[in-house]
Formats: structure tokens, C-alpha cells, sequence
């Protein structure tokens, strides 16, 4: 049997492409004002207390409501595509726990690294995990 | 589960992007039925029956697992 409506048809679907541009309306903007935040806090200074506040809600704000566009998305798809993107925030969060003990046992060692790389590893960790598993989910592997 | 998809689909003439489409699926989702590595919920097994004119038996049969 042919395989050449398969080969015709490498690409999204027509409601898929309605709901990516639902989702890219709602994450990009999003992430443009976490990105005007975070250059206008390292332009403006966040020399005093106010400004170092005005810094975390501006930046906070915008991750808010990056995750609400996720939740969103997870809510329009599909009931694979929300089993593949629960997986792989599953994976995602179980590498940030695992990086996270990590991490407490080597102070429990007293080998104490930079704060910020403490802060920000768990979160490397589990945004990596679920690229990596959405690209693959991506590709078909 | 294996089912009859890709068999059915190619009768028809229609592209997975169609068959998704008429299912309001992805792609990647009837890429996943056909190749079975994801088996429907009920409710979108009925969805691809009805579609196919067919009972749900006639789609998707089960494998013995005894």
C-alpha cells in the first residue's frame, strides 16, 4: 500500500494551527514583558529596596501569566497531546526534585556553591527535561 | 490495541492532517493511533467510528493478551 498521503502531509493540522496561534498569542507577549522587565531592571538599577520590589513584581507578573497561557494551551489540545505534555512536565519535575536534593546534600556537606546557581539550578534542570522531551515528541522519536 | 486507521484513512484518500482535522485532533495524535502507540479514549474511539461509518469493533480490535 501507498505511503504518499503520508508523505504529502508533514505538517500541523488546521484546528492544531488555530490552537498554536491562540497559544503564541498569548506566551509571546508574556515573555516580551519578562524581557522588557528584566532589561529595564538591569538599566534602571535596582539600587534601593522600592526598585528591587518594583524588579521582582515586574518580572513575576509576566512569568504569571506565561504559565497561564501554558495552562491554557494544556486545556485546548488534545487528549494526547495533554498526556505527552503532563509526562513530560512529570519528567521535567522530577529532574528539578532530583537536582534539588542534589543540591541540599552537597550544603549538607558543607560544600556551598553560589547562591544563584542553587536558585536557578532545579529550574535549568526541569525546563531542560521538557525541551528536550518536547522536541522529541516533536519529531516523532 | 491495533486498529484499522491507517487502512480505513488510505481508502478514503485523506491525509492524516485531514483526518486529524475531522476529528479535531493533532496530527502527531492520529501519527500515534495509526502506529499504536496511543490507544483513544472512548469517547474519541466512538468519534472515529462514527466517522468511518463503522462500529467500534471494526476499527479497533483487541489483542489477545491470555
Amino acid at each position: 500500500m501507498t505511503n504518499k498521503l503520508d508523505k504529502q502531509d508533514r505538517g500541523v493540522s488546521l484546528g492544531e494551527q488555530r490552537r498554536n496561534r491562540a497559544y503564541y498569542k498569548e506566551f509571546g507577549p508574556a515573555m516580551a514583558a519578562y524581557v522588557v522587565a528584566v532589561i529595564l531592571g538591569t538599566t534602571i538599577g535596582r539600587d534601593t529596596p522600592t526598585k528591587k520590589v518594583f524588579f521582582v513584581v515586574a518580572t513575576f507578573i509576566p512569568v504569571l501569566l506565561g504559565g497561564l497561557a501554558i495552562i491554557r494551551h494544556i486545556r485546548r489540545v488534545d487528549e494526547f497531546e495533554r498526556l505527552v505534555t503532563y509526562q513530560a512536565l512529570a519528567h521535567s519535575f522530577g529532574s528539578a526534585m532530583v537536582t534539588s536534593i542534589f543540591l541540599a546534600l552537597l550544603t549538607s556537606a558543607d560544600i556551598h556553591l553560589p547562591v544563584q546557581m542553587v536558585a536557578w539550578s532545579p529550574f535549568i534542570a526541569g525546563m531542560t527535561t521538557w525541551g528536550f522531551l518536547s522536541i522529541r515528541h516533536s519529531t516523532g522519536r | 490495541m491495533k486498529n484499522r486507521l491507517k487502512e480505513l484513512r488510505f481508502e478514503r484518500g485523506w491525509s492524516q492532517g485531514a483526518l486529524a482535522d475531522e476529528l479535531a485532533v493533532s496530527r502527531q495524535t492520529v501519527n500515534a493511533l495509526e502506529t499504536g502507540k496511543f490507544d483513544p479514549s472512548l469517547p474519541l474511539a466512538f468519534r472515529i467510528a462514527r466517522l468511518f461509518g463503522l462500529s467500534i469493533e471494526h476499527v479497533f480490535i483487541e489483542e489477545d493478551t491470555r
